[in-house]
């Protein structure tokens, strides 16, 4: 038996101002919290979905303190901003980080003794029986957060910061908006670690021992469209149809690994990005061609990843080449993304190596591992890191 | 030697096969806590006492009802056949609720996913089933 979860409506290249208006009218609403942040809250088509609340009558507050990386005390604050506006909508629109503060918010608010950190799938919430209605518009075209169960935030201790993943499929939103001129203005830098992000969560989702069938079909799709739409919007950021499905890439590669699972080099960039204070999807992309060579030691790792390296050869016709990293490496090259850690960050390779085994240590310690196809040593994924340098 | 699941010889040589597990010893490096696996809803069951990559005893129970540990976790026979022999990986089992943290932090459980498909390998060892821990394919 697998259990599957995914959103009640996806909507796909609509205007966000008239599809939320939409959605919202047949919610029966009474008052809307929009989560986001400054940068965001300030540009015209934010301005564009308040005026379309506006015309529909509906109460509206906004919550626009969300920083990146939001640390456990999020949710809490999310849900304040909810009870005082008496919210029983709350509309993320942002990132992964903005999206997973929504998450966090809506729990605490319909949960408030619960500790973020103990959310599990089988640990009841209450969000899926409460009245809160939760609906996603992304900016980026990464996170997968509009669609997926987790939620990402930052654990601060005297030990430092540590990234924590938690999740339930109470959290995925109702709905997911999916609107590409958004994203359209997105920087050529974050176009790259967004979409490299998604290869990511695509390949990770494929391999995962958590496969099947229905997050394999997601996860190929998604993997061929970052193949063939990233190098046209690199090349023509103005290309609005590759923009649009790349937009729907980051959706699909969310649904599959939430239906899946991650695996080691999303294990590896938590903590390596956290040391390296690097963007996670530019970190995570990085780290991936290396992941995927270690994987090809598993027989049913090394054929599915034969399977898509044989559509994107037969099927879309890129060359031939001896192995998928391959591939990988001549797609980094085309857009412009370091395959090695002296391309993604200014670090010596004595500090580097220095910081390595504690990163294999703590990678060891991250739950996304438990799903890779091949389980590592500690001894594997330092060798990993070194390797990657 | 193969051992039949459950039974007090097979949770004796569980134990003795995780404590000579070197790849075990290094995922389970810092994990401090016995656990209590129960076995249906009548039992039996067993507490390992687990001390940093060490399993230093057993104790077995007749009525797992009357033991007690930091961890328990829960399974009807069938479910844990299915972990044991590789059928289903045992986040996933417990993900899907087909094994049950009765009592534990899970978000520490989740930290040691790696010892706990190293634990998954020494059982089928015990079991005499394919050796797992690299690779799942």
């Amino acid at each position: 038996m697998a259990m599957l979860g995914f959103p009640r409506r996806i909507i796909y290249n609509e205007p966000a101002p008239r599809a939320l208006a939409e959605i919202l009218s047949h919610r029966d609403s009474s008052a809307v919290l929009i989560v986001t942040d400054k940068r965001l809250a300030s540009t015209k088509w934010f301005k564009d979905i308040l005026e379309a609340l506006s015309g529909s009558g509906l109460k509206y507050c906004i919550y626009n303190d969300v920083e990146p990386e939001p640390d456990m005390s999020i949710g809490q604050r999310v849900s304040l901003a909810a009870r005082s506006c008496g919210a029983d909508t709350i509309v993320a629109i942002g990132g992964g980080s903005v999206i997973d503060a929504a998450k966090a918010g809506a729990v605490k608010l319909v949960n408030p003794s619960i500790e973020l950190d103990g959310i599990a799938p089988f640990v009841d919430i209450g969000l899926e029986n409460s009245h809160l209605t939760l609906i996603a518009i992304p900016t980026t075209s990464g996170s997968g957060s509009d669609v997926s169960y987790g939620i990402v935030l930052t654990r601060i201790s005297e030990g430092g910061r540590e990234k924590v993943a938690v999740g339930s499929y109470e959290v995925i939103p109702y709905t997911s908006i999916l609107d590409p001129s958004i994203p359209a203005g997105m920087p050529r830098s974050l176009t790259i670690a967004t979409g490299v992000d998604v290869l990511a969560h695509s390949l990770e989702a494929l391999v995962s021992t958590g496969s099947n069938p229905l997050s394999d079909a997601l996860a190929v799709k998604a993997a061929e469209l970052i193949f063939t739409r990233l190098p046209k919007v690199i090349d023509n950021p103005d290309d609005l149809d590759a923009r649009a499905e790349i937009h729907l890439a980051a959706t699909m590669a969310g649904m599959a690994f939430t239906n899946s699972g991650l695996g080691l080099a999303h294990a590896i960039a938590h903590p390596l990005g956290a040391r390296l204070r690097t963007h996670h999807g530019a970190t995570v992309g990085t780290v991936l061609p290396h992941v995927v060579k270690f994987n090809y030691s598993s027989d049913q790792a090394r054929a599915k990843y034969e399977y898509l390296k044989g559509i994107l050869e037969a099927v879309v016709g890129l060359p031939r080449r001896e192995t998928l990293v391959d591939h990988i490496e001549r797609l980094y090259n085309r857009v412009g993304h370091p395959t090695r850690i002296s391309g993604l960050a200014k670090i010596s390779r004595d500090k580097y190596i220095e910081i390595a085994r504690t990163v294999a240590e703590e990678a060891l310690r991250d739950p996304d591992i438990a799903f890779n196809p091949v389980i590592p040593s500690v001894e594997d994924i330092e060798e990993i890191l070194r390797s990657m340098y | 030697m193969e051992l039949e699941f459950p039974s007090r010889e097979w949770a004796e040589e569980f134990c003795k096969t995780l404590d000579s597990s070197e790849r075990y010893r290094s995922a389970a490096r810092g994990w401090r806590y016995p656990i209590l696996f129960k076995v249906g809803s009548k039992g039996p069951g067993f507490v390992l006492h687990l001390e940093n990559g060490r399993c230093l005893g057993m104790e077995w129970l007749d009525d797992p009802s009357k033991g007690d540990a930091p961890i328990i976790i829960s399974g009807d026979l069938q479910d844990w056949m299915d972990v044991i022999e590789g059928r289903i990986n045992p986040l996933t089992a417990i993900l899907r609720r087909r094994l049950r943290i009765e009592k534990g932090d899970i978000s520490l459980i989740l930290r040691y996913s790696v010892a706990a498909l190293e634990m998954v390998a020494a059982a089928q060892r015990v079991s005499g089933g394919r050796s797992g821990g690299r690779g799942g394919g």
